[in-house]
This record gives structure tokens, C-alpha cells and sequence, in this order.
């Protein structure tokens, strides 16, 4: 399988590429490649202009910002799945990649790289959501923070504008919640079949506040927010109960090997399961 | 003369231990060369436009703009318009270029047109009646059924004399017939059938219902019957999906002379078919293969796209052209295992005793049908009624698959006597026992390996009636199967020579699937020569050597170290005839070993190995040894067990095994090693087209819904549990002689997964791949039974 | 529009003028000619193509050779750093990790990089470390005995530097 010939530029410097980026309506961006490169193969997507970001500099952080996280968009998935600082302050988007591809992928594969290519069933959307995560475009005009809930519009598809290259991501710390991402590997291609991200801040017992973000499910990654507002001030008994809406009012994706009908139900089982282990991982 | 027979235990040297292959250190270093490796200096790479369609006729084909562009070297159309094509990816025209992605370039410039027609692509039970009636004429398919079936010749003569036949009966076919045995009872009524050429455009039924089968008095013994058990069980179509694909290199060194280097389980065997198709004498074809990335049963031919491959580097002045298929045409047309399905009814007496079975299977192997699978598998149960339909669809071809038939044929006795053990409310263990006096002449070694492996299984602790009562989702359950299969030894042919200077080569035109061939063949040698395996040269896969069956049905191992024993040992012959006279000895009292040919009743009476040969003279010794040929060193029908042990998540429907245990005898061993890892990776197989396997065909396209492997999906490291192999060793079985291995240990672990978790969870799922959607249908259908 | 690249691979400088749109698999067998990394799946599933980018274990079928300008790869050719085989080389050998062979490199590539960041993996850190590489034929029980045995050896080659050393 061999993509279309295109062109290819590799901008050393942001500016650069935001530059090249703004120039040509035909242009896509290359990270790590791993989204991108199989549809080009397949000819699913046949760009005239590949602007490669491998080669700029200061792009792969991931430093303490105070009150959050910030991530480098050119962060691997290998480095977030291993980052100490993520593991002790906010562990959960490490949790999600460290579940993405296999090594090889996860020392290409970038982070900015697949929220950009929004695959419906990819790990990080289930993290970034419950989470509460802002992500940050740069383009001419500028630096934009999108919160996570506006950022993903559909399947493939998010709010970044054509111009606009994710620079950023920047998570809350989650100090004092328990946090899972539990993940149906979907036999073959690895991706979620369902993933569930949950975020569970409680005293022992008692649910104060809860976050859950669920991929695979459905187009487009979505919080689970009736489970969360039946699970708020409620005791953990309540969380069997409460899964059972994980995926009230999501039209569910079906294929050949999992009918939407089967979705849902993961998401109910995964959904509680998740809450469960977050709670039990808190009290630890 | 020698007395052609394997070395006694204690006089073998390497023959039975576990050898380290002599491949390794090429293979783990990556300058082993498999054919999609040939990369000679102006290599041209092929590409093939593929017919997207699974029933459609070509109707125009433009390749001006393809041929147009620059760099393309030769444009081949592989079948022309008004050809009915019957599968999806097809071949329809294939092209060389300087590289790939021209190739591709061109292959998206060329417009073909179709007409579509009508498809089938379901293999789901045939509707009642369906394939009853008056048959039509016969098509060449309806032939090929018949004689691959096995269907008595008196029948065949009487349809083709009733019937008549829808093509034109050739020379050239008859010849064909005759080289694969058909008798001239059938070629004469063949030669003499009425030709009806219009019933070869007339539609016809996708259902061809074969003769039924009966054997004793069926009725009687389901009346006679105490327990009664039915169930519908089966397999559906999944892929060989060899991780190297299928293809080959073609050039032309003269006009008339081919040389390929080809991805084939069968190097003798590629110069006649290159030949048929291309008009040249076989013996101007030569096939080379160093090594090759699985095939699995599927790569025994040149292919369509081969003789293409072929025809393009002549058009291209005989450069050598080179064309792998890409992973979606792999999965779409080189490589199918038929489905097969079937409601069965079978019955036992009380005590268990089994009395009788009845099948009513189907299956389809593409565009010519399916064999049957033999039922009911390994028991020979007294009375019988089967009957097989075969599907024809617009699936890609089945070719042979690991053990063809006999996987599907163990899911679905071994499933349908599992279910009835537990109606029964017998251990299945003691249920098989009860009824082994039924499975022939393997009875014995089954008696011996059934309670091995229960005990290898841990079945006495692990088992419980069906359905585990334990708290909690995670349910847990073992499960076993059993099988048979042939494995006699192929036509083999070792050229064996021995040098003046004490060298020693090996030519064969066998090939090493990777299975161990080249160190089974070296240890034969070496342990008969009394040298080191290094000592030794092998040639081998090359069709300048002397040929050799095809790698497929276990038969390898058979032939290729039957013939090398016999080279050995008749090269002895000659030599100790030599050397004789210098140790003041009778050649008869001579023996090879440990370097060096001595006296055997006194052992210091020797000359080096060196020496030995330096009595040659100037001119090398050179024999071929056989097989089929003189004494009893190979044999044929193993019985193996397998056992599953596994967890299933009811709430998810995820099926893990845990364990899987395979008992398994094949005569004697000449590799350990490689025997056991057979075993290993058969199970490994197994476990996969039990959870994942299956060629997904979307009824309204007709169309692969996993033409890749990112929905096609082979187990991985995650998926593999402990495993146990045990082979059957003891002298009893090694003085059977040898028999092939590969196919057997692969046909239980569907049946043994599939019974594991029917005892877990209490319910039956049907049918393989025992995907999560399905297990949790069954527990569905539990529930609203129960409730 | 061909770019110019230079790729270091097993130690040599290979200089090319390139269509953009060509893999670094490609690169590696057609302009480099070093066969030994395979294609099998074609899209980052089976692992058979993985090399050695700058040191870590990538799928080539999933890079583009002009992505590699500039960097460093090992091929399965180049793994040993002299006539002998590598450690992991030595125990896919003897623990029989191979049937056809057709897998191996990437195999064996993808286990180097887990043995880079973990020397004793758990058979459970061996699964998950190499899950994303394929076998048919299918010898994973092997496998996982030679990453173990490559393991063993190369702590042990180790340690006894370490004490030649001191």
C-alpha cells in the first residue's frame, strides 16, 4: 500500500509551520504519523502538502504548571504512559496511553497528534474528557484554549480551525481522586471497542464528586453525565445502579465484530466497573 | 545389503533428542531470503487491478493511460472482457514498473467496466428441499466434487450417462484426469457424455446436496437409545492469512526459459503448472525457494496472479518482475478454510454407549462448493445417517487449510458428543473412555493418551457439571476434544553424495515450511553417517535437485526422512564395500559411527571417517534414496487429545483460555524440538480461529468486511495461556515408523475451547469464532429458557 | 518534488533522492538492500517491519523514509555488533522463538527495545512489551522463553563486565 505522491516540508519552528500551514488550503499536518500515514495508504485522505512536525524543537514537554499539567502536543504516547510527574499528580491520562497501540506505536504516536485525528475510538478523548483537560491550538492569530467538552464535534472531526496546530494540553492535577481507565481492546486494531475514564474524589464510601468520559461507544467520545449526576453525594452502592445509564441517549456505533446494542452494555459494564476500581484505588 | 530400518534406541546419536534448528542463525540475523526478498538489479515490481465485485462480467478493459505512463514496463490482462468473475479481487490486469508506487499509479489509471450480476455470499443453512431434484448436466465443478469426494466411480459413470455434461470434454483434460488417477471406467463415460452447452449459462442452485450416507440401521438405534441429544454446531470461513504473502519473481534468462522464485509448499511441483499455462516445456522452468512465510496449506500453485507475474517479465523482455500480493488480496483470495455446519442428532444408552448418529451438515468452500467434513468425527458410531450439502458462493476459493476438513469435523462431533455427555450427566472424560473401543485401530494410544492428559489438565480438580456456581461473573471450565489424521510420508527423492574428501552432500527438491525440515534431514543423515550434522551440505528447494512431494497433509516429515535414511544407508553399502578389504573385514560387519567407519565387534578396528572415503578413489559416490521404497520406516494415523481450560467474563462475553493441554502420538520423532513446537504452535492456532477467526462477507456487497488485520484478527502473545504439550514416545509408537505432525494437534483446540466453555457457563454457543456478542446470545437464550 | 536523505543504517551513511511518499520499509529493502525487515500487514498491526529508530522499536511500514533523514537505524543486519550474534539473536536460536522465521526480525527488534527499558521483564511484561508483533506459524510459548533466556544472558553478560571492570 503506497500513499499518493504529495509534497513534503519539515518547518523547523512553530512560526514556520503555522506559517506553511495558513499558505495552503491542502495541507495536513504530520506528527507521529500513525493516524495519518495508514489513511494515506488506504487513500482515505490524499493531502498535496505534508508539513512534518517531527523537527521542531521544545514541542515533547511535560511540566509541572502549578495547578495543572501542561503537555507538549509532540509528547509521545510512550513518554505520557511513563511520565513520573503524570503518574503522581494525574495519572489518569497515563493510564489511557499507556493502553494505546503497542511500543512501537507509542514511540511514534503523539499526543496532539491523535486528538487532532479524533478516532472514535481512540484512548486519550475518554482521558482528556473526564478530566476536564483544555487543549491548546496556536495559529497566526494566536494561542485559543479549547476545554475538552468543545473540542471533539464528531467522528474524525473536532474545533480545531485549518490554520490552527494543537501546541498544548494541559490537565488537571487529580490529588486526592481516584482515577481508572478501563479499556475493551478491540482483538485486532487495539482500539477501544469501549474505554471508560473516571475521575471519583470521595471520602471512603461516599462518591463527592465523579467524571467519566467513555469512548468507542459512540461518533464522538462523551461524558457520561447522567451516571455522574446519579452518583454525586451518593454512596459507592449506588454506582451499580447508576452505570446503567452510561450510555442513555448515545446513538452506539455497531461493526462486525461489536453491534451497538453489545456498546452499550460494555459501557454500562466497563462504566461500573471502572467507578468501582477508581474508588477502591483512592482508598488505598 | 542393509536392512532398511531406523537405528535402535540406544544406537541413535541425534535421531528422537531436541536438535536446535540449522536455519537459526540465518533466520534470526535476517539474511534468510524468502522470495519476496529476490531483489536483483532491475527487479520490476508488479501490481494487480483486482475485480471489485464478487459476481460481475468483464465487459471493457482500457489500460492506454496506464500504459502511457512513464516507467511502466508491461501490461498484462489477466482475463478478458466478457469473463465472469466470481469472487471479489479477482485478478483482472496486472502491471510492471521500475518501482511500487508506479505500479499502484498505474493500476488506479486503468478503467475496467462490469457488468454485475447477482452474488450469494451466505453459507447460512440451506433452506428445506433446497439442492433436491433433477440435477442439470454436470459442470466441471460437479466433476471435481465428485472425484475429490471420493464419490464411488459407479456413481460418477451413471450421472455422467444420465446427466450429461455442461463443457467440452478436451484431451487435455482427460490427460489431466488420468495423471490424478481417475479411472478409465469414468474417463471413458467422461469421453462419451452427452455435451450440453446450454445449461452451462442456465442458473443454478447454490445448493448441491450430496448423496446420504447410512450406515447399520439408524432408526433402530435411535429408538433403541436411552439419551437422545441434538444441537446445531459449526465453523465458519476464516483465512490462512500467511504473514508472507503469496507471490513470486518471473524472468526469462532465454525466450524459452523461466526461472521463479516462489512464495510454494511445493517447489517440485511448480514447473508443470508454470509450464501448462505458458507453453514451454517443464523441464525449462526452474523454481527456487530458500524460504518461505507460511503457507498453511494455501501456496501450492503458481496462482492466476503468478503466470501473470511470469507473462509480464516476458513482455518486459524477461527482466525479472516480482509481485507479492498486497495483505488485502491475501485474505480476500489466496487462502480460504471452507465453513461447515450441521444439525446433529446423536444418542447413547443410558450406560453411555454410544448408538447412533445422524447429520444433516453444510458448508461452502467458494464458487465449486466444499468436500464434507467426516462425520461423525473419530468415533466410528454403529448407526448413521449423514447427509452434506455444499454452498456454492461468491466467496474466494477454499484452498487446503491445516488438516482440511477435520477442524470443522471436530467442532462438530466433539461439540455434539459434549453436549450429550452432559445430558448424560456424565463427565465427558469418562464419556469418551466409555467409547474409544469405537474409534479403530488408534483405540490403544487413545486409552493411553486420554488419561494423560486429564491428568496433565488437572481435570479432576478443575471439572464440574455444566456451569460454574461460583459467585461472581468469572466463570470457569474445561473442555476436550480428539482427533486423527493420516500422515504417510510423500514421494521423496535424497541424492546423497559422498566425496573422496570425506564431504558429504544432500540435494533434495524438498523445501522447509520452517517446520524443521533442513535439521530433520540433517539428523537422519548425520545419525545414519555417524558424523556431525555440519559435516553435511543440504541443498534443498531448487527444482535442479531431485523432486519432491509438496509440503501439505503432515506428509513432509515421512517422506523426506525416509529417503534420506535410505540414501544413507545404501551409501554405506557402497562404502563400507570399499573399505572393507583395508580393515581385513566383511562389508556386513562395518558400522558409521562417531566419525568413523569401524568393525562392529570390535570397535578399534577403525579408519577416520577421512580415510573411509579417501578408498573411494577419484570419483564420489552418489546414490538416491526413496520413499516409497524398501523396509517399513514410515506409517500413517496418529490419535491425538486436546484440552482447554478456560474463564469466560459473562458480563462482557470475553473468553480467556487458561490452559490448554495436547497429548499427541506421530510414530517416532526425529526432532524434539521442532515435533513439540508443532504442538505448541498448533494450539496457539487453534486458540485463534476459536476466539477471533472469521472472513467476514457483507451479504449486500458481497464484499470482505476484514480484508486487513486490523479487523482480521490472529491471536497475539496477550492471548496465549500455559500450554502442555506431551508426545507419545515409547518404543510401542516409535517402532510404527514416522508420521507427519503438522496437521494434527491443530484440529482439537476449537472443539476443546468451545466444550470448556459450554462447561463454564453452562451453554452451548454454536459456533466458532466464540466471539464475545455470541457467548453473551447464548447466555441470553439461557436465560429466557429458563425463565 | 524528491527530497534528498541521508539515513544512517547499522552504522553507514546511505544518501537517496526520494519521492516523499516512500516508507522507510521500502527504503530499507529496495534502496538500502537489506531484506531482513519484512512487510506483513502493510498498516501497523503485525510488526514484522519493526527497526530500530534512534534506538527505539518502530513499525517502518508507518514512517516515511524522508522522516528519517538525519536519524540512525538498526536493521535485524545490524543488530550484532560483530560476526557473532546479539544475545537475543543467540537465544531466539536456541529457545527455538522461530519456526518460519518470517516475523523474527521485527520480533526480535521489538524485544531489544523492551530489554532496553526493562532488563528482567515478568513473562507478563514480556506479552504485553512485544503483543504488538505477530506470529502465524505461531511459536509465542518459544518466544517468550527466548526474551527470557536473551534476558538472562544479557544481565548476565553485564554483570560480568561490571566485574571485569573493577
Amino acid at each position: 500500500m503506497i500513499p499518493a505522491s504529495f509534497d513534503y516540508e519539515s518547518p523547523k519552528t512553530l512560526n514556520e509551520a503555522i506559517t506553511l500551514l495558513a499558505s495552503r488550503e491542502d495541507a495536513k499536518l504530520l506528527a507521529g504519523g500513525h493516524s495519518l500515514l495508514p489513511a494515506m495508504k488506504l487513500r482515505l485522505a490524499s493531502p498535496a502538502l505534508l508539513i512534518d512536525l517531527g523537527r521542531i524543537g521544545g514541542l515533547d514537554y511535560i511540566r509541572d504548571s502549578g495547578e495543572t499539567i501542561s503537555i507538549g502536543a509532540l509528547a509521545t504516547h510512550a513518554a505520557v504512559a511513563a511520565s513520573r510527574l503524570l503518574l503522581a499528580s494525574s495519572p489518569l491520562l497515563a493510564q489511557a496511553a499507556c493502553n494505546i497501540g503497542d511500543i512501537q506505536v507509542r514511540n511514534r504516536g503523539t499526543i496532539g497528534g491523535s486528538l487532532a485525528q479524533a478516532h472514535p475510538s481512540a484512548d486519550y478523548p475518554a482521558a482528556i474528557l473526564a478530566l476536564d483537560a483544555n487543549i491548546v491550538a496556536t495559529s497566526q492569530s494566536g494561542e485559543r484554549v479549547i476545554p475538552a467538552h468543545s473540542f471533539f464535534t464528531g467522528m474524525f472531526t473536532t474545533a480545531l480551525r485549518p490554520d490552527e496546530i494543537i501546541t498544548e494540553i494541559r490537565v488537571p492535577k487529580t490529588a486526592g481522586s481516584g482515577t481508572v481507565y478501563k479499556k475493551f481492546h478491540h482483538p485486532a486494531s487495539g482500539y477501544a471497542v469501549v474505554g471508560v475514564a473516571a475521575v471519583v474524589r470521595g471520602a471512603t464510601g461516599k462518591i463527592d464528586d465523579v467524571a467519566i468520559g467513555i469512548t468507542g461507544v459512540a461518533e464522538v467520545a462523551y461524558r457520561a453525565t447522567a451516571v455522574e449526576d446519579a452518583l454525586r453525594g451518593k454512596p459507592a452502592s449506588a454506582i451499580a445502579e447508576a452505570a446503567k445509564h452510561a450510555a442513555d441517549k448515545v446513538e452506539a456505533l455497531g461493526d462486525n465484530y461489536a453491534s451497538g446494542d453489545y456498546r452499550r452494555h460494555l459501557a454500562q459494564v466497563y462504566t461500573r466497573r471502572a467507578l468501582q476500581e477508581a474508588l477502591s484505588s483512592k482508598r488505598k | 545389503m542393509a536392512e532398511y530400518k531406523w537405528p535402535a534406541p540406544a544406537e541413535r546419536t541425534l535421531i528422537g533428542k531436541r536438535i536446535s534448528r540449522v536455519d537459526g542463525a540465518v533466520k534470526v540475523s535476517g539474511h534468510a531470503k524468502y522470495s519476496y526478498d529476490y531483489n536483483p538489479k532491475g527487479l520490476l515490481f508488479g501490481k494487480v487491478l483486482r475485480c471489485p465485485h464478487a459476481h460481475a462480467r468483464v465487459t471493457s478493459i482500457d489500460t492506454s493511460a496506464a500504459e502511457k505512463m512513464a516507467g511502466i514496463k508491461a501490461v498484462q490482462i489477466v482475463q478478458k472482457p466478457g469473463t465472469e468473475v466470481l469472487w471479489q479481487g479477482d485478478d483482472i490486469v496486472a502491471v510492471a514498473a521500475v518501482d511500487e508506487p508506479t505500479a499502484e499509479d498505474a493500476i488506479r489509471a486503468i478503467q475496467v467496466k462490469y457488468e454485475v450480476l447477482p452474488h450469494n455470499v451466505s453459507d447460512a443453512e440451506p433452506p428445506a428441499g433446497a439442492g433436491e431434484g433433477p440435477a442439470g448436466p454436470m459442470t466441471e465443478d460437479d466433476l471435481e466434487n465428485a472425484l475429490g469426494n471420493q464419490v464411488p466411480d459407479a456413481q460418477v459413470i451413471s450421472d455422467l450417462q444420465k446427466r450429461g455434461v455442461t463443457f467440452q470434454v478436451t484431451d487435455d483434460m482427460t490427460k489431466e484426469l488420468k495423471g490424478y488417477g481417475v479411472s478409465d471406467a469414468v474417463i471413458n463415460a467422461l469421453k462419451a457424455a452427452a455435451y450440453h452447452p446450454e445449461a452451462a449459462s442456465q442458473p443454478r442452485s447454490p445448493y448441491q446436496k450430496m448423496a446420504a450416507q447410512t450406515q447399520g440401521d439408524p432408526d433402530k438405534g435411535f429408538a433403541s437409545a436411552e439419551v437422545t441429544s441434538e444441537g446445531v454446531y459449526g465453523a465458519p470461513v476464516i483465512t490462512h492469512c500467511c504473514l508472507e504473502t503469496h507471490g513470486s519473481a518471473a524472468e526469462w534468462p532465454s525466450s524459452d526459459h523461466l526461472l521463479v522464485h516462489c512464495s510454494t509448499q511445493g517447489v517440485s511441483g511448480l514447473p508443470d503448472q508454470y509450464a501448462q499455462a505458458l507453453k514451454i516445456p517443464a523441464g525449462n522452468v526452474r523454481a527456487h525457494q530458500d524460504h518461505i512465510g507460511g503457507g498453511f496449506g494455501s501456496k501450492f500453485s503458481p496462482d492466476r496472479w503468478g503466470i501473470a507475474t511470469a507473462q509480464l517479465s516476458k513482455s518486459a523482455g524477461g527482466k525479472p518482475v516480482k509481485y507479492m500480493l498486497e495483505r488485502d488480496s491475501e485474505l480476500m483470495t489466496a487462502g480460504a478454510r471452507p465453513s461447515a455446519y450441521a444439525r446433529v442428532k446423536v444418542a447413547a444408552k443410558g450406560d453411555g454407549t454410544l448408538v447412533a448418529w445422524q447429520s444433516d451438515s453444510w458448508g461452502t468452500g467458494g464458487p465449486a462448493g466444499a468436500g464434507s467434513p467426516p462425520l461423525p468425527y473419530v468415533f466410528e458410531i454403529p448407526n448413521q445417517r449423514k447427509q452434506h450439502t455444499a454452498v456454492r458462493t461468491n466467496q474466494g476459493p477454499a484452498r487446503a487449510w491445516r488438516a482440511p476438513n477435520h477442524p470443522q469435523a471436530a467442532v462438530i462431533t466433539m461439540c455434539a458428543l459434549d453436549d450429550l455427555a452432559h445430558k448424560l450427566n456424565m463427565d465427558p472424560v469418562e464419556f469418551f473412555a466409555k467409547n474409544l473401543d469405537m474409534t479403530g485401530p488408534r483405540a490403544p494410544i487413545y486409552k493411553e493418551e486420554l488419561p494423560l492428559a486429564a491428568e496433565l489438565m488437572g481435570w479432576k480438580q478443575k471439572w464440574h457439571p455444566r456451569g460454574d456456581k461460583s459467585e461472581g461473573p468469572i466463570k470457569r471450565g474445561v473442555g476436550l476434544s480428539m482427533h486423527t489424521w493420516g500422515g504417510r510420508g510423500h514421494a521423496s527423492n535424497c541424492l546423497l553424495s559422498i566425496h573422496p574428501d570425506g564431504s558429504v552432500d544432500i540435494k533434495m527438491g524438498s523445501q522447509d515450511l520452517g517446520t524443521g525440515t533442513r535439521t530433520a534431514i540433517l539428523i537422519v543423515a548425520a545419525d545414519s553417517l555417524g558424523i556431525p550434522m555440519n559435516a553435511i551440505t543440504l541443498n534443498i528447494g531448487d527444482t535442479m535437485y531431485p523432486p519432491d512431494g509438496g509440503s501439505g497433509g503432515s506428509t513432509t516429515i515421512g517422506g523426506v526422512s525416509s529417503s534420506t535414511r535410505r540414501a544413507a544407508l545404501m551409501a554405506l553399502d557402497q562404502l563400507f564395500a570399499k573399505v572393507a578389504p583395508a580393515l581385513k573385514a566383511q562389508p556386513a560387519d562395518l558400522e558409521a559411527r562417531d566419525g568413523t567407519v569401524r568393525v562392529k565387534s570390535e570397535p578399534s578396528r577403525s579408519l577416520s571417517w577421512k580415510q573411509a572415503c579417501a578408498k573411494l578413489g577419484a570419483m564420489p559416490l552418489s546414490v538416491t534414496g526413496k520413499n516409497p521404497g524398501p523396509g517399513n520406516l514410515i506409517n500413517s494415523g496418529v490419535g491425538g487429545v486436546g484440552m482447554a481450560d478456560v474463564s469466560v467474563d459473562t458480563e462482557t462475553g470475553i473468553v480467556k483460555v487458561n490452559k490448554m493441554v495436547a497429548v499427541q502420538d506421530c510414530g517416532l520423532v526425529i526432532n524434539l524440538k521442532t515435533a513439540e513446537s508443532q504442538c505448541y504452535g498448533a494450539l496457539i492456532m487453534g486458540i485463534s480461529y476459536a476466539l477471533y477467526e472469521e472472513k467476514v462477507l457483507d451479504p449486500v456487497t458481497g464484499r470482505m468486511l476484514n480484508p486487513n488485520m486490523e479487523f482480521y484478527r490472529l491471536a497475539g502473545l496477550r492471548d496465549i495461556p500455559e500450554l502442555m504439550v506431551h508426545m507419545m514416545t515409547d518404543p510401542l509408537n516409535e517402532n510404527r515408523g514416522v508420521i507427519g505432525l503438522g496437521e494434527p494437534p491443530v484440529i482439537s483446540p476449537g472443539a476443546a475451547i468451545s466444550n470448556a466453555v459450554a462447561n463454564a457457563i453452562g451453554v452451548r454457543v454454536p459456533f466458532l469464532p466464540l466471539t464475545p456478542d455470541r457467548v453473551l446470545a447464548a447466555l441470553e437464550q439461557q436465560q429466557k429458557a429458563g425463565a | 518534488m524528491k527530497k534528498n536523505v541521508r539515513i544512517v543504517i547499522n552504522g553507514a551513511e546511505h544518501r537517496a533522492e526520494v519521492e516523499p511518499r516512500l516508507l522507510l520499509v521500502h527504503f530499507l529493502r529496495e534502496v538500502a538492500g537489506l531484506t531482513g525487515t519484512h512487510i506483513g500487514c502493510e498498516t501497523s498491526l503485525c510488526g514484522a517491519c519493526t527497526v530500530l529508530l534512534d534506538g527505539m522499536a518502530v513499525k517502518s511500514c508507518t514512517v516515511l523514509a524522508v522522516q528519517a533523514d538525519g536519524r540512525s537505524i538498526t536493521t535485524i543486519e545490524g543488530l550484532a555488533a560483530s560476526e557473532n550474534l546479539h544475545p537475543i539473536q543467540e537465544a531466539f536460536w536456541e529457545e527455538h522463538g522461530l519456526q518460519c522465521g518470517y516475523c523474527t526480525p521485527g520480533m526480535i527488534l521489538c524485544a531489544h527495545d523492551l530489554l532496553q527499558q526493562n532488563a528482567s521483564p515478568s513473562e507478563q511484561e514480556i506479552r504485553d512489551g512485544i503483543g504488538g508483533n505477530l506470529c502465524r506459524c505461531t511459536g509465542y510459548q518459544h518466544i517468550v522463553n527466548a526474551v527470557k533466556a536473551a534476558s538472562r544472558k544479557m544481565n548476565q553478560r553485564q554483570r560480568a563486565a561490571a566485574r571485569a571492570a573493577d
